[in-house]
């Protein structure tokens, strides 16, 4: 891994057509603007994460699985209300 | 009254306002846009979301308020903007917008809620929009087993 420190309006390149800029620092955010051919994907890393956790969620489920869900969420609501 | 193939439920009718409209999609189901809200009696408190487009697409969700009831949202201006809502301030859980986290199952049969990216639903217009949270302490793996210490292992 590179680490690298850069100041606001400084670049990076990656490899021959990806250049990220540093548009804005502020103590809690960085703006960068990032070019790149339409064919490479950019993607903040939540989003990833929402997907992967997406497509496992919409794996099929038996009915004996949603029974025990079930009964798991009522029993979560009991546990609450004592 | 319009009937759509269920994959829990075999074949069901559903009223116009059980349906819902995401205008992107879901992060990794960007073609999916229209879902129907399901919750039936011997499966309540989970809500599906039966997909019209695929019926072997089902979600299971539950709100996000039955699983924790101090639950605050902190969706970014532009996500609300996307769903019709003030962007000045956070909408209210149960009034303005339903709050749906989606449940996953591992194979190992452990349960878990996404809670970091919930399901918001403006109940004004049915629009729909799955919004990836920041600054927020809630995971994306919240365990459904109140007995085990709440994981904070990868997302996926």
């Amino acid at each position: 891994m590179l680490v690298i420190r850069r100041k606001e309006g400084e670049s990076i390149l990656v490899g021959e057509d990806v250049e990220i800029q540093v548009l804005e620092i502020t103590p809690s955010r960085v703006k960068l603007s990032i070019s790149a051919p339409p064919q490479v994907l950019i993607l903040r890393k939540e989003v990833q994460q929402a997907q992967l956790q997406n497509l496992a969620a919409a794996r099929q489920v038996t009915p004996e699985t949603i029974a025990g869900l079930v009964s798991r969420l009522r029993h979560h609501t009991i546990s609450q209300e004592k | 009254m319009p009937s759509l193939q269920t994959f829990h439920f075999g074949l069901l009718e559903y009223a116009e306002e059980q349906t819902i409209q995401f205008d992107e999609g879901l992060p990794a189901f960007e073609r999916e846009r229209r879902f129907v809200a399901i919750e039936q009696p011997a499966t309540a408190p989970i809500i599906f979301l039966q997909s019209l487009l695929n019926p072997g697409l089902a979600f299971m969700t539950v709100p996000a308020l039955f699983l924790l009831p101090g639950y605050q949202l902190n969706v970014a201006p532009e996500d609300l903007t996307a769903l019709g809502l003030n962007s000045a301030r956070q909408p209210q859980p149960g009034h303005e917008v339903l709050v749906l986290a989606i449940i996953t199952v591992n194979a190992d049969g452990a349960a878990s809620a996404n809670l970091l990216a919930p399901v918001l639903v403006n109940l004004d217009t049915r629009q729909a929009r799955q919004v990836i949270q920041l600054d927020t302490p809630y995971a994306c793996n919240h365990p459904l087993e109140q007995e085990l210490a709440p994981e904070q292992g990868p997302c996926s």
